[in-house]
């Protein structure tokens, strides 16, 4: 991402303090400040971010034409407002998705789930501001998704988080509903109101942990615990949820992505019993 | 935090001159500040902003206090410099007291009002009294900006008290 002089950046940090204070504020405290340079900043990155994503490009002339976009929107004005239209797009695109969501999520009875994806996100669009504060999250996504929000902030977290549940659901939802009640009853009798992931749950379930936990068991200790044994079964899980995901989810390859992330905590609890009901 | 660098807009020369073009008016009431006065209240200024943590661009706010005191029964020459430099620091504290809740018009409004009136000139009276009190409306939202009754009425030279 190109780095934009502190000269460039105090123009439009006092033009957004002067939106901010309705002109009525010739100061704002610290934290206000830094605040304020945080929303220019997030702007100007959504707006590289976008460029470096810009890869449609296949011949020279694609190519030549696309360096020079990213050339000409150097200039931190021009980047911060465009990156403040493109977190306008962000916002309006990640709604959509959370509307489509909701139409058919289930949380199976946890109410963690429920309440934070119900709740919690719509709450984080009732509060959002993208003009003066697009770097918050608002909200603490308390429901564990399968792959970390990590540094991801603002829409960008949100927008990751209706994605990952999203997918969560497109599997939970090609089975039946009473065998993930059964299941999450089978793994903890208080399911409704554990706050994990319960998409591992029923994944751990769909990978035969019980058989799988079985033959372990039957290994001596110096096979099971090395880290080429750990190596192997990661392999053999992949490849059973590689052909689970294709048979009954479309070989959706987002999905697959989504869920592999759980494999290498399960192998480790496979290994060790830690965790596990079984 | 120290206060960063990168956070001044306008240089100290422009505000200098800025507070020094504010002569042309307060000339009238008797009131001047020479090229070094206006330098020690810009250098104050800034000691103040780094006080109270707060980061001002643009102008600031010294010519506005300057134009809103300048014809105070209690401003002399010789308390000028002084006087002003304490209002900066004053207005600065309770912009923060209130949490920003008051613009700057209207805390500059209540300070003088005050200042003119039950203050007679005090400027410790000023601090720990008025406006710790009106600080505290700002906050809890009980500072009724438009009730004339709420604002010190401003003593007009000639006007008898009551």
């Amino acid at each position: 991402m190109s780095s934009y002089a502190m000269e460039e950046l105090l123009p439009i940090v006092a033009e957004l303090t002067a939106k901010y204070t309705r002109n009525e504020s010739t100061s704002v405290t610290y934290e206000t400040a830094e605040q304020l340079m945080g929303a220019v900043l997030y702007c100007i990155h959504e707006y590289h971010e976008e460029s470096t994503y810009d890869t449609s490009v296949i011949n020279k002339e694609n190519t030549i034409r696309a360096m020079t976009t990213v050339k000409q929107c150097e200039n931190a004005r021009r980047a911060y407002e465009e990156g403040y239209q493109k977190v306008l797009k962000k916002i309006e695109s990640v709604r959509v998705s959370y509307n489509h969501l909701i139409e058919t999520f289930q949380a199976y009875g946890n109410v963690n789930y429920h309440d934070t994806v119900i709740k919690g996100v719509a709450g984080f669009f009732k509060l959002y501001d993208p003009r003066f504060a697009p770097q918050d999250s608002i909200i603490t996504m308390d429901y564990p998704t399968i792959r970390p929000i990590g540094e991801m902030t603002g829409i960008d977290a949100i927008e990751r988080y209706v994605t990952d549940i999203s997918l969560e659901q497109s599997l939970l939802q090609a089975l039946p509903s009473e065998w993930i009640m059964e299941t999450l009853a089978a793994d903890h009798m208080d399911f409704r109101t554990q706050f994990y992931n319960i998409c591992g749950i029923v994944l751990r379930e769909l990978l035969g942990q019980r058989k799988v936990r079985a033959w372990v068991k039957e290994l001596p200790a110096e096979q099971t615990q090395s880290e080429q044994f750990r190596g192997e079964l990661e392999e053999k899980l992949t490849e059973k949820l590689r052909s689970m995901v294709k048979e009954h989810c479309h070989d959706d390859q987002a999905l697959f992505d989504y869920l592999s992330g759980a494999l290498p905590d399960i192998c480790v609890e496979l290994i060790t019993g830690y965790g596990l009901s079984v | 935090m120290d206060q960063p660098n990168w956070l001044q807009l306008m240089t100290e020369q422009t505000q200098l001159a800025n507070v020094i073009k504010t002569n042309e008016y307060t000339e009238k009431f008797g009131l001047s500040l020479t090229e070094e006065e206006a330098g020690l209240l810009v250098a104050e200024r800034k000691d103040s902003l780094k006080e109270q943590r707060r980061v001002e661009f643009g102008e600031g706010i010294l010519p506005k206090l300057i134009f809103a005191f300048c014809d105070s029964p209690y401003l002399y020459q010789d308390n000028y410099v002084d006087t002003m430099g304490r209002l900066q620091d004053i207005f600065y504290l309770f912009k923060n007291e209130s949490l920003d809740g008051a613009t700057d018009d209207e805390l500059i409004e209540y300070m003088r009002a005050a200042f003119d009136s039950e203050c007679e000139g005090s400027l410790d009276h000023l601090e720990d009294t008025v406006l710790e009190q009106f600080a505290r409306e700002v906050r809890m939202n009980t500072h009724d900006f438009m009730s004339v009754q709420n604002t010190p009425t401003r003593w007009k030279p000639g006007e008898e008290d009551e």
